[in-house]
């Protein structure tokens, strides 16, 4: 079985960093890829240089840079770079991110088309205004939508 | 991975869901895991053993018995190979245990039930069963777990 690559979807929210941690716990294996994908609105500073395809793929070591993050317009929190840093060191497994502009329902699933991903997890809600009382917008979509298994790890606090 | 957990799988025997478990054995399932095979049935088939089993589903049955005739027959589950093939490979490739748990009942509300009795620490659906309606992209019962479920539920396609 060759290495995976496995996505997770990140808003820096509390159930996605759930999802992070499922991930890590529960599929992530020694060789693994796991990468990171996170959407920033469209219109961001970097926006048109990486409209079509997103950025190419930040490397952990790039992620803990926060200046190299300021440049993309998407900082990670440290709670979310810590429990990456862990996996990184202790299963072994190659930690990359990249960032997509615009909506972000189509990036996700075209995300998981193009890089492509074996396998998605995220988390049923994250920052979204309209407080779904069940699965976020963007959650529902991609689990409808998604070529590849998705898993959808929920936050305590919302069952 | 070190910790034990134990994962259930829904199975209607449709395509997705053995696809569905084939992919929990080759990525989720590790040693010393316990494997749930959970299938609902329509009331309607089995006046008996609805009766007796209604509210807490069949006991949980090991592999070793569902590969029998007689313990199928008696549950009214339909014996296929392809599924025994893998369970077995699981059970001795991946060494864990597999049981199967049988409910009578609607599969929206039983699958969400089984994962607060049975304590399952993640739950694997296919997107799309034998419903007659066939639903564009996730069935309703996938569709209705995935909301609903208290743990993480994957849905493979």
């Amino acid at each position: 079985m060759g290495e995976k690559r496995i996505g997770v979807a990140v808003d820096f929210s509390v159930g996605s960093r759930a999802a992070l941690q499922w991930a890590i716990d529960n599929v992530v294996r020694k060789g693994d890829h796991l990468i990171l994908v996170t959407i920033r609105p469209e219109g961001d500073s970097e926006a048109q240089l990486w409209e079509t395809t997103g950025c190419p793929l930040i490397p952990l070591s790039e992620l803990c840079d926060a200046q190299v993050m300021k440049k993309y317009g998407a900082m990670p929190d440290s709670e979310t770079l810590d429990i990456v840093n862990l996996a990184a060191t202790q299963k072994e497994v190659v930690v990359v991110m990249k960032i997509f502009w615009g909506d972000p329902r189509e990036k996700l699933c075209e995300a998981i088309t193009n890089i492509p991903l074996d396998h998605v997890v995220i988390g049923n809600r994250g920052l979204g205004k309209l407080k779904r009382a069940i699965m976020g917008s963007v959650s529902n979509y991609v689990v409808n939508q998604s070529s590849c298994p998705v898993t959808v790890v929920k936050h305590a606090s919302s069952t | 991975m070190a910790k034990a957990r134990t994962i259930g799988i829904a199975m209607d025997y449709s395509t997705t869901s053995k696809t569905a478990l084939k992919w929990a054995v080759d990525n989720l399932i590790g040693p010393g895991d316990t494997v749930v095979v959970l299938l609902v049935l329509s009331p309607k088939s089995d006046p008996v053993n609805k009766q007796l089993f209604e509210d807490t589903g069949s006991p949980l049955i090991p592999l070793v018995e569902l590969k029998e005739i007689g313990v199928c027959k008696k549950y009214g589950i339909t014996p296929d190979s392809e599924i025994f093939d893998m369970l077995d490979c699981v059970s001795v490739d991946k060494k864990a245990n597999v049981v199967a748990k049988v409910y009578w009942g609607d599969p929206r509300e039983k699958l969400c039930e089984a994962v607060n009795h049975l304590k399952l620490d993640s739950i694997v659906v296919g997107s799309r069963g034998l419903g007659t309606l066939k639903r564009v992209l996730l069935g309703s019962v996938s569709s209705h777990v995935v909301e609903n479920a208290t743990c993480p539920v994957t849905v493979v396609k």
